[in-house]
Protein backbone atom coordinates (compact mmCIF):
# COMPACT_ATOMS: atom_id res chain seq x y z
CA UNK A 1 0.00 0.00 0.00
CA UNK A 2 1.60 3.11 -1.41
CA UNK A 3 1.14 6.17 1.28
CA UNK A 4 -2.02 8.34 0.89
CA UNK A 5 -0.46 11.30 -0.37
CA UNK A 6 -0.01 9.56 -3.52
CA UNK A 7 -3.84 10.95 -4.70
CA UNK A 8 -5.02 13.74 -7.08
CA UNK A 9 -6.44 15.74 -4.06
CA UNK A 10 -9.02 17.88 -6.97
CA UNK A 11 -10.42 13.94 -8.04
CA UNK A 12 -13.05 11.78 -6.27
CA UNK A 13 -11.79 8.53 -4.44
CA UNK A 14 -13.99 7.26 -7.33
CA UNK A 15 -11.91 9.16 -10.16
CA UNK A 16 -8.91 8.45 -8.57
CA UNK A 17 -9.07 4.31 -8.47
CA UNK A 18 -10.50 4.26 -11.80
CA UNK A 19 -7.53 6.53 -12.88
CA UNK A 20 -5.10 3.98 -11.02
CA UNK A 21 -6.70 0.87 -11.85
CA UNK A 22 -6.23 2.34 -15.92
CA UNK A 23 -2.43 2.76 -14.95
CA UNK A 24 -2.21 -0.91 -14.05
CA UNK A 25 -3.37 -2.52 -16.94
CA UNK A 26 -7.02 -2.31 -16.75
CA UNK A 27 -9.74 -0.66 -19.03
CA UNK A 28 -12.11 2.04 -17.99
CA UNK A 29 -15.29 -0.51 -18.08
CA UNK A 30 -13.46 -3.02 -15.77
CA UNK A 31 -11.63 -0.34 -13.75
CA UNK A 32 -15.08 1.84 -12.97
CA UNK A 33 -16.43 -2.10 -12.00
CA UNK A 34 -13.58 -2.77 -9.38
CA UNK A 35 -13.12 0.90 -8.24
CA UNK A 36 -17.00 0.56 -6.84
CA UNK A 37 -16.61 -2.85 -5.37
CA UNK A 38 -13.53 -1.81 -3.44
CA UNK A 39 -15.13 1.63 -2.17
CA UNK A 40 -18.45 -0.42 -1.01
CA UNK A 41 -15.46 -2.95 0.19
CA UNK A 42 -13.49 -0.17 2.38
CA UNK A 43 -16.85 1.31 3.18
CA UNK A 44 -16.50 4.79 1.31
CA UNK A 45 -19.32 4.39 -1.26
CA UNK A 46 -21.42 7.41 0.16
CA UNK A 47 -18.31 9.47 -0.54
CA UNK A 48 -17.17 7.91 -3.82
CA UNK A 49 -17.78 11.59 -5.78
CA UNK A 50 -16.34 13.65 -3.11
CA UNK A 51 -12.93 15.46 -3.97
CA UNK A 52 -10.07 13.68 -2.20
CA UNK A 53 -9.07 16.11 -0.52
CA UNK A 54 -11.76 16.53 1.68
CA UNK A 55 -11.27 13.01 3.13
CA UNK A 56 -10.38 12.44 6.73
CA UNK A 57 -7.30 10.77 7.37
CA UNK A 58 -8.85 6.85 8.61
CA UNK A 59 -10.90 7.76 4.64
CA UNK A 60 -7.57 8.70 2.96
CA UNK A 61 -5.79 5.50 4.33
CA UNK A 62 -9.06 3.31 3.43
CA UNK A 63 -8.71 4.62 -0.10
CA UNK A 64 -5.14 3.80 -0.10
CA UNK A 65 -6.50 0.35 0.75
CA UNK A 66 -8.74 -0.03 -2.14
CA UNK A 67 -6.09 1.42 -4.48
CA UNK A 68 -3.59 -1.49 -3.49
CA UNK A 69 -6.70 -4.42 -3.90
CA UNK A 70 -7.18 -2.99 -7.55
CA UNK A 71 -5.52 -6.19 -8.85
CA UNK A 72 -6.31 -8.91 -6.07
CA UNK A 73 -3.26 -9.29 -4.85
CA UNK A 74 -2.35 -12.44 -2.98
CA UNK A 75 -0.09 -10.52 -0.47
CA UNK A 76 -0.63 -7.11 0.84
CA UNK A 77 1.93 -4.87 2.45
CA UNK A 78 1.00 -2.42 5.05
CA UNK A 79 3.46 -0.22 6.42
CA UNK A 80 2.11 1.65 9.86
CA UNK A 81 -1.47 1.59 8.28
CA UNK A 82 -3.00 3.70 11.01
CA UNK A 83 -0.47 5.69 11.68
CA UNK A 84 -1.94 9.13 12.86
CA UNK A 85 -5.33 7.76 13.19
CA UNK A 86 -7.92 8.86 15.72
CA UNK A 87 -8.99 5.72 18.31
CA UNK A 88 -12.54 5.03 16.62
CA UNK A 89 -10.66 5.13 12.75
CA UNK A 90 -7.81 2.81 13.98
CA UNK A 91 -10.13 0.39 15.55
CA UNK A 92 -12.28 0.72 12.22
CA UNK A 93 -9.73 -0.11 9.94
CA UNK A 94 -8.22 -2.77 11.98
CA UNK A 95 -11.25 -4.26 11.35
CA UNK A 96 -10.99 -3.98 7.63
CA UNK A 97 -7.63 -5.33 7.64
CA UNK A 98 -8.93 -8.13 9.67
CA UNK A 99 -11.85 -8.81 6.95
CA UNK A 100 -9.07 -8.45 3.91
CA UNK A 101 -7.03 -10.59 5.62
CA UNK A 102 -9.60 -13.85 5.80
CA UNK A 103 -8.42 -14.57 1.89
CA UNK A 104 -5.14 -12.80 1.51
CA UNK A 105 -1.80 -12.81 3.43
CA UNK A 106 -0.81 -9.16 5.11
CA UNK A 107 2.73 -8.58 6.01
CA UNK A 108 1.85 -5.49 8.18
CA UNK A 109 4.96 -3.18 9.79
CA UNK A 110 3.78 -1.47 13.36
CA UNK A 111 5.70 0.46 16.34
CA UNK A 112 1.92 -0.16 17.93
CA UNK A 113 1.89 -3.28 19.68
CA UNK A 114 -1.59 -3.45 20.51
CA UNK A 115 -2.19 -2.99 16.91
CA UNK A 116 0.07 -6.32 16.40
CA UNK A 117 -1.56 -8.34 19.33
CA UNK A 118 -4.85 -7.75 17.77
CA UNK A 119 -3.87 -8.49 14.05
CA UNK A 120 -1.03 -10.41 14.13
CA UNK A 121 -1.14 -14.40 13.53
CA UNK A 122 2.60 -14.63 13.40
CA UNK A 123 5.09 -11.76 14.47
CA UNK A 124 8.09 -10.90 13.40
CA UNK A 125 10.63 -8.46 15.28
CA UNK A 126 13.60 -6.55 13.26
CA UNK A 127 16.44 -5.01 14.88
CA UNK A 128 18.59 -3.09 12.02
CA UNK A 129 17.07 -4.71 9.59
CA UNK A 130 17.51 -8.55 11.83
CA UNK A 131 15.19 -10.86 12.62
CA UNK A 132 15.90 -10.91 16.33
CA UNK A 133 12.74 -12.88 17.21
CA UNK A 134 9.71 -14.83 15.16
CA UNK A 135 6.77 -16.40 16.22
CA UNK A 136 3.07 -16.35 17.54
CA UNK A 137 2.48 -13.90 19.99
CA UNK A 138 2.51 -16.96 22.84
CA UNK A 139 5.94 -17.74 21.41
CA UNK A 140 7.03 -13.95 21.38
CA UNK A 141 5.78 -13.04 24.98
CA UNK A 142 7.07 -16.48 26.68
CA UNK A 143 10.67 -14.74 25.62
CA UNK A 144 10.14 -12.57 28.61
CA UNK A 145 8.43 -14.74 30.68
CA UNK A 146 7.01 -12.70 33.82
CA UNK A 147 7.85 -8.99 34.08
CA UNK A 148 7.30 -7.25 37.61
CA UNK A 149 6.42 -3.53 38.24
CA UNK A 150 9.07 -1.98 40.65
CA UNK A 151 8.84 1.35 42.43
CA UNK A 152 12.41 3.10 42.42
CA UNK A 153 13.49 6.87 43.70
CA UNK A 154 15.70 6.79 41.10
CA UNK A 155 16.35 5.05 37.77
CA UNK A 156 19.10 2.78 37.72
CA UNK A 157 21.62 3.16 34.66
CA UNK A 158 20.52 1.96 31.22
CA UNK A 159 17.00 1.25 32.93
CA UNK A 160 15.53 4.18 31.21
CA UNK A 161 13.45 2.44 28.46
CA UNK A 162 11.49 0.65 31.53
CA UNK A 163 10.02 3.49 33.30
CA UNK A 164 5.99 3.58 32.48
CA UNK A 165 5.22 6.42 34.66
CA UNK A 166 5.70 8.59 37.48
CA UNK A 167 4.05 9.27 40.99
CA UNK A 168 4.63 10.32 44.70
CA UNK A 169 8.31 10.76 44.22
CA UNK A 170 8.91 7.64 42.40
CA UNK A 171 9.44 6.28 39.38
CA UNK A 172 7.92 3.04 38.26
CA UNK A 173 9.40 0.78 35.94
CA UNK A 174 8.81 -3.05 33.95
CA UNK A 175 11.26 -4.91 34.45
CA UNK A 176 11.86 -8.50 33.08
CA UNK A 177 11.53 -10.72 36.21
CA UNK A 178 15.03 -11.85 35.39
CA UNK A 179 16.69 -8.54 36.05
CA UNK A 180 17.65 -7.44 39.20
CA UNK A 181 16.60 -3.60 39.76
CA UNK A 182 17.12 -2.10 43.69
CA UNK A 183 13.74 -1.03 44.43
CA UNK A 184 10.05 -2.30 45.54
CA UNK A 185 8.42 -4.98 43.34
CA UNK A 186 5.03 -3.62 43.72
CA UNK A 187 3.83 -6.95 41.81
CA UNK A 188 4.64 -9.56 38.96
CA UNK A 189 2.52 -9.46 35.66
CA UNK A 190 2.45 -11.30 32.45
CA UNK A 191 4.40 -9.47 29.78
CA UNK A 192 2.48 -7.68 26.99
CA UNK A 193 4.46 -7.14 23.47
CA UNK A 194 5.10 -4.03 24.28
CA UNK A 195 7.60 -5.11 27.15
CA UNK A 196 8.92 -8.09 25.05
CA UNK A 197 9.45 -5.27 22.49
CA UNK A 198 11.15 -2.93 24.24
CA UNK A 199 13.44 -5.99 26.19
CA UNK A 200 14.33 -7.29 22.50
CA UNK A 201 15.45 -3.73 21.28
CA UNK A 202 17.66 -3.25 24.18
CA UNK A 203 20.18 -0.36 23.40
CA UNK A 204 18.57 0.12 19.99
CA UNK A 205 15.51 2.24 21.97
CA UNK A 206 18.42 4.78 23.52
CA UNK A 207 20.56 5.00 20.32
CA UNK A 208 17.83 5.51 18.07
CA UNK A 209 17.38 9.30 19.50
CA UNK A 210 20.85 10.14 18.02
CA UNK A 211 20.52 9.11 14.58
CA UNK A 212 19.70 11.17 11.91
CA UNK A 213 18.74 10.66 8.38
CA UNK A 214 21.26 11.70 5.70
CA UNK A 215 20.93 10.52 1.67
CA UNK A 216 18.56 8.46 0.62
CA UNK A 217 15.92 6.21 2.71
CA UNK A 218 18.62 3.34 3.07
CA UNK A 219 21.26 5.33 4.56
CA UNK A 220 21.75 6.54 7.89
CA UNK A 221 24.42 7.76 9.91
CA UNK A 222 24.87 7.39 13.85
CA UNK B 1 -7.28 -5.19 -20.34
CA UNK B 2 -6.56 -1.66 -21.52
CA UNK B 3 -5.44 0.00 -24.17
CA UNK B 4 -4.40 3.03 -25.55
CA UNK B 5 -7.85 4.52 -25.71
CA UNK B 6 -8.32 3.61 -21.85
CA UNK B 7 -4.92 5.26 -20.57
CA UNK B 8 -6.13 8.18 -22.65
CA UNK B 9 -9.39 8.19 -21.04
CA UNK B 10 -7.08 8.21 -17.59
CA UNK B 11 -4.61 10.89 -18.02
CA UNK B 12 -6.11 13.51 -20.41
CA UNK B 13 -9.60 13.39 -19.03
CA UNK B 14 -9.40 12.28 -15.44
CA UNK B 15 -5.75 14.17 -14.94
CA UNK B 16 -5.70 16.43 -16.97
CA UNK B 17 -9.03 18.21 -18.05
CA UNK B 18 -10.82 17.12 -14.64
CA UNK B 19 -8.10 18.55 -12.58
CA UNK B 20 -7.46 21.43 -14.78
CA UNK B 21 -10.81 22.34 -14.73
CA UNK B 22 -11.30 22.26 -11.43
CA UNK B 23 -9.18 25.11 -11.05
CA UNK B 24 -11.73 27.52 -12.52
CA UNK B 25 -9.11 30.54 -12.26
CA UNK B 26 -6.81 28.94 -13.65
CA UNK B 27 -8.68 27.42 -16.60
CA UNK B 28 -9.54 31.11 -17.36
CA UNK B 29 -6.59 32.84 -17.43
CA UNK B 30 -4.80 29.83 -19.42
CA UNK B 31 -7.90 31.02 -22.26
CA UNK B 32 -6.64 34.35 -22.16
CA UNK B 33 -3.01 33.31 -22.29
CA UNK B 34 -3.87 32.16 -25.49
CA UNK B 35 -5.99 35.00 -26.79
CA UNK B 36 -4.20 37.98 -25.91
CA UNK B 37 -0.47 37.64 -27.08
CA UNK B 38 -1.85 37.98 -30.26
CA UNK B 39 -3.67 40.94 -29.93
CA UNK B 40 -0.80 42.36 -28.17
CA UNK B 41 1.40 41.83 -31.25
CA UNK B 42 -1.00 42.20 -33.93
CA UNK B 43 -0.88 46.14 -32.06
CA UNK B 44 2.53 46.55 -31.42
CA UNK B 45 3.54 45.19 -35.08
CA UNK B 46 1.03 46.80 -37.06
CA UNK B 47 2.92 49.81 -36.05
CA UNK B 48 6.75 48.94 -35.77
CA UNK B 49 6.98 45.46 -36.79
CA UNK B 50 5.65 45.95 -40.31
CA UNK B 51 8.38 47.91 -41.60
CA UNK B 52 10.63 45.57 -39.66
CA UNK B 53 9.92 42.80 -41.36
CA UNK B 54 9.59 43.97 -44.89
CA UNK B 55 13.21 45.03 -44.64
CA UNK B 56 13.85 41.57 -44.40
CA UNK B 57 11.22 39.82 -46.87
CA UNK B 58 8.04 39.12 -44.85
CA UNK B 59 5.49 40.91 -46.25
CA UNK B 60 2.23 39.95 -43.78
CA UNK B 61 3.35 40.78 -40.43
CA UNK B 62 0.32 39.47 -38.56
CA UNK B 63 0.47 36.28 -40.72
CA UNK B 64 3.88 35.97 -39.02
CA UNK B 65 3.38 36.40 -35.54
CA UNK B 66 0.18 34.22 -35.22
CA UNK B 67 1.96 31.37 -37.18
CA UNK B 68 5.10 31.98 -34.46
CA UNK B 69 2.71 32.34 -31.67
CA UNK B 70 0.76 29.05 -32.16
CA UNK B 71 3.41 26.63 -32.75
CA UNK B 72 6.03 28.30 -30.72
CA UNK B 73 3.53 27.44 -27.60
CA UNK B 74 3.92 24.07 -28.65
CA UNK B 75 7.28 23.51 -27.60
CA UNK B 76 7.60 26.30 -24.59
CA UNK B 77 4.51 24.39 -22.90
CA UNK B 78 4.70 20.95 -23.70
CA UNK B 79 8.48 20.89 -21.89
CA UNK B 80 7.36 23.18 -19.06
CA UNK B 81 3.96 21.42 -18.63
CA UNK B 82 6.47 18.05 -18.45
CA UNK B 83 8.55 19.18 -15.69
CA UNK B 84 6.26 20.92 -14.09
CA UNK B 85 3.67 17.84 -14.11
CA UNK B 86 7.13 15.60 -12.78
CA UNK B 87 7.37 18.44 -10.32
CA UNK B 88 3.59 17.84 -9.24
CA UNK B 89 4.03 14.03 -8.94
CA UNK B 90 7.42 14.35 -6.83
CA UNK B 91 5.31 16.99 -4.26
CA UNK B 92 2.09 15.00 -4.57
CA UNK B 93 4.03 11.66 -4.08
CA UNK B 94 2.22 9.70 -7.11
CA UNK B 95 5.57 9.10 -8.71
CA UNK B 96 6.22 6.29 -6.73
CA UNK B 97 3.25 4.46 -7.85
CA UNK B 98 4.07 4.97 -11.82
CA UNK B 99 7.19 3.39 -10.75
CA UNK B 100 5.20 0.66 -9.31
CA UNK B 101 3.03 0.66 -12.53
CA UNK B 102 3.23 -1.98 -15.88
CA UNK B 103 3.76 1.28 -17.70
CA UNK B 104 6.50 2.41 -15.75
CA UNK B 105 7.70 5.89 -15.71
CA UNK B 106 8.35 6.45 -19.56
CA UNK B 107 4.82 5.69 -20.08
CA UNK B 108 4.15 8.21 -17.32
CA UNK B 109 5.60 10.80 -19.57
CA UNK B 110 4.87 9.87 -23.00
CA UNK B 111 0.83 10.42 -21.53
CA UNK B 112 1.92 13.61 -19.57
CA UNK B 113 3.07 14.70 -22.62
CA UNK B 114 0.16 14.38 -24.41
CA UNK B 115 -2.11 16.55 -22.32
CA UNK B 116 0.65 19.29 -22.81
CA UNK B 117 0.15 18.32 -26.69
CA UNK B 118 -3.57 18.65 -26.51
CA UNK B 119 -3.41 22.09 -24.40
CA UNK B 120 -1.40 23.47 -27.11
CA UNK B 121 -3.30 22.17 -30.08
CA UNK B 122 -6.09 24.03 -28.54
CA UNK B 123 -3.86 27.06 -28.40
CA UNK B 124 -2.96 27.02 -31.48
CA UNK B 125 -6.01 26.51 -33.26
CA UNK B 126 -7.29 29.31 -31.16
CA UNK B 127 -4.06 31.33 -32.08
CA UNK B 128 -4.66 30.70 -36.02
CA UNK B 129 -8.47 31.52 -35.77
CA UNK B 130 -7.85 34.74 -34.42
CA UNK B 131 -5.46 35.13 -37.44
CA UNK B 132 -8.26 34.11 -39.58
CA UNK B 133 -9.82 36.77 -37.90
CA UNK B 134 -6.99 39.54 -38.43
CA UNK B 135 -7.13 38.93 -42.34
CA UNK B 136 -4.27 36.43 -42.60
CA UNK B 137 -4.74 34.45 -45.87
CA UNK B 138 -3.06 30.81 -45.20
CA UNK B 139 -2.51 28.90 -47.85
CA UNK B 140 -2.48 25.46 -45.96
CA UNK B 141 -0.30 22.08 -47.13
CA UNK B 142 -1.94 19.56 -45.34
CA UNK B 143 0.94 16.95 -45.63
CA UNK B 144 4.28 19.37 -45.07
CA UNK B 145 2.35 20.95 -42.34
CA UNK B 146 1.91 17.92 -40.83
CA UNK B 147 5.15 16.31 -41.31
CA UNK B 148 6.54 19.57 -40.17
CA UNK B 149 4.45 19.40 -36.62
CA UNK B 150 4.86 15.79 -36.32
CA UNK B 151 8.76 16.25 -36.53
CA UNK B 152 8.48 19.35 -34.19
CA UNK B 153 6.67 17.35 -31.51
CA UNK B 154 9.00 14.69 -31.77
CA UNK B 155 12.00 16.94 -30.97
CA UNK B 156 9.81 18.55 -28.27
CA UNK B 157 9.34 15.41 -26.68
CA UNK B 158 13.18 14.64 -26.65
CA UNK B 159 13.69 18.53 -25.24
CA UNK B 160 10.84 17.53 -22.55
CA UNK B 161 12.98 13.96 -21.39
CA UNK B 162 15.60 16.19 -21.41
CA UNK B 163 13.99 18.50 -18.81
CA UNK B 164 12.39 15.98 -17.11
CA UNK B 165 15.75 14.22 -16.62
CA UNK B 166 16.81 17.69 -14.71
CA UNK B 167 13.70 18.20 -12.70
CA UNK B 168 14.40 14.59 -11.40
CA UNK B 169 17.75 15.35 -10.75
CA UNK B 170 17.26 18.85 -9.33
CA UNK B 171 14.03 19.10 -8.70
CA UNK B 172 13.54 22.80 -9.08
CA UNK B 173 15.70 25.54 -11.06
CA UNK B 174 15.22 23.53 -14.55
CA UNK B 175 17.56 24.95 -16.94
CA UNK B 176 15.78 23.13 -19.95
CA UNK B 177 12.43 24.59 -19.21
CA UNK B 178 13.63 27.66 -18.11
CA UNK B 179 15.70 28.50 -21.73
CA UNK B 180 11.97 27.56 -23.45
CA UNK B 181 10.13 29.42 -21.28
CA UNK B 182 12.27 32.86 -21.77
CA UNK B 183 14.47 32.51 -24.82
CA UNK B 184 12.33 30.89 -27.71
CA UNK B 185 10.31 33.80 -27.99
CA UNK B 186 13.17 35.70 -28.55
CA UNK B 187 15.71 33.62 -30.50
CA UNK B 188 13.35 30.94 -32.56
CA UNK B 189 11.80 33.50 -34.71
CA UNK B 190 8.88 33.58 -33.26
CA UNK B 191 7.82 37.45 -33.49
CA UNK B 192 10.47 38.66 -35.77
CA UNK B 193 12.92 36.98 -38.13
CA UNK B 194 16.18 35.51 -36.70
CA UNK B 195 17.62 37.30 -39.70
CA UNK B 196 18.05 40.47 -37.87
CA UNK B 197 19.48 39.17 -34.87
CA UNK B 198 23.44 39.19 -34.50
CA UNK B 199 25.59 36.24 -35.86
CA UNK B 200 26.30 34.51 -32.22
CA UNK B 201 22.67 34.44 -31.47
CA UNK B 202 21.46 33.26 -34.74
CA UNK B 203 24.03 30.53 -35.11
CA UNK B 204 21.97 29.39 -31.28
CA UNK B 205 18.80 29.82 -32.97
CA UNK B 206 19.83 28.08 -35.69
CA UNK B 207 20.29 25.13 -33.48
CA UNK B 208 16.42 25.28 -31.76
CA UNK B 209 14.20 22.97 -34.18
CA UNK B 210 11.58 25.63 -33.13
CA UNK B 211 13.16 28.13 -35.84
CA UNK B 212 13.04 25.45 -38.23
CA UNK B 213 10.15 24.27 -37.85
CA UNK B 214 8.61 27.98 -37.96
CA UNK B 215 10.20 28.61 -40.56
CA UNK B 216 8.25 25.69 -42.50
CA UNK B 217 5.51 26.36 -40.95
CA UNK B 218 5.05 29.61 -42.51
CA UNK B 219 6.33 28.39 -46.05
CA UNK B 220 3.83 25.16 -45.61
CA UNK B 221 1.02 27.02 -43.85
CA UNK B 222 1.02 30.88 -45.85
CA UNK B 223 2.60 29.97 -48.91
CA UNK B 224 1.65 26.57 -49.70
CA UNK B 225 4.70 24.94 -50.38
CA UNK B 226 4.98 21.04 -50.52
CA UNK B 227 7.19 18.53 -49.07
CA UNK B 228 9.66 18.22 -51.64
CA UNK B 229 10.36 22.72 -51.67
CA UNK B 230 10.86 21.75 -47.86
CA UNK B 231 12.83 18.73 -48.15
CA UNK B 232 15.86 20.37 -46.75
CA UNK B 233 13.99 22.03 -43.23
CA UNK B 234 12.19 18.31 -43.14
CA UNK B 235 15.58 16.83 -43.47
CA UNK B 236 17.13 19.31 -40.61
CA UNK B 237 14.39 18.54 -38.34
CA UNK B 238 14.23 14.89 -39.13
CA UNK B 239 18.68 15.08 -38.00
CA UNK B 240 17.74 16.97 -34.96
CA UNK B 241 15.50 14.20 -33.77
CA UNK B 242 18.11 11.34 -34.72
CA UNK B 243 19.57 13.25 -31.67
CA UNK B 244 17.46 14.82 -29.47
CA UNK B 245 15.00 11.45 -28.94
CA UNK B 246 17.89 9.03 -28.04
CA UNK B 247 19.63 11.74 -25.93
CA UNK B 248 16.22 12.23 -24.08
CA UNK B 249 15.15 8.96 -23.61
CA UNK B 250 18.79 8.49 -22.49
CA UNK B 251 19.26 11.21 -20.22
CA UNK B 252 15.60 10.74 -18.58
CA UNK B 253 16.58 7.20 -18.12
CA UNK B 254 19.87 7.91 -16.61
CA UNK B 255 18.03 10.26 -14.14
CA UNK B 256 15.19 8.26 -13.08
CA UNK B 257 17.59 5.65 -12.38
CA UNK B 258 19.85 7.89 -10.48
CA UNK B 259 16.84 9.00 -8.29
CA UNK B 260 15.71 5.48 -7.40
CA UNK B 261 19.23 4.12 -6.51
CA UNK B 262 20.06 7.43 -4.25
CA UNK B 263 16.22 6.69 -2.63
CA UNK B 264 15.20 10.41 -4.23
CA UNK B 265 11.90 9.52 -6.05
CA UNK B 266 9.61 11.26 -3.86
CA UNK B 267 11.78 13.64 -2.76
CA UNK B 268 10.84 17.53 -3.76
Amino acid sequence: MVSERSFYYRLSGFDNLVFYGIIQGLSISEAKRVAKELLDLVGLSEWKDVQYMKYSTGMQRKLALARALILDPPVLLLDEPTLGMDVVSSRDFRSLIKKISKDKTVLLTSHNMKEVEDLADKIFVLKRGNLIAEGTKEEILAKLGKVKLVSVKEIPKGFDKYVVGYENGTFLLRVPETENVPGEVIREERPTLEDVFVYLMGEEIDSTRNRVRRGGWRRWAE
Amino acid sequence: MGGIIDKLYAYIYLRGFKIWSSYKTQMILNVLSWVLPVFTYYFVGTSLGGKLVENVGVTDYTAFIVIGLAFQGYVSSTITTISQRLRNEQLYGTIEYYVLSSGGVLSFLIYSALWGFVMNTINAVVTLLIGLALKVHYDVNLLSTAIIIFLLLLSTLGFAMISAGFTMIVKQGNPIAFFFSTFTTLMAGTVFPVTILPTPVKLISLAIPLTWALNGLRLSMLYGEGVMQLLNIIGVLALFNVILLPLGIGFYSYSFKRARKKGTLSEY
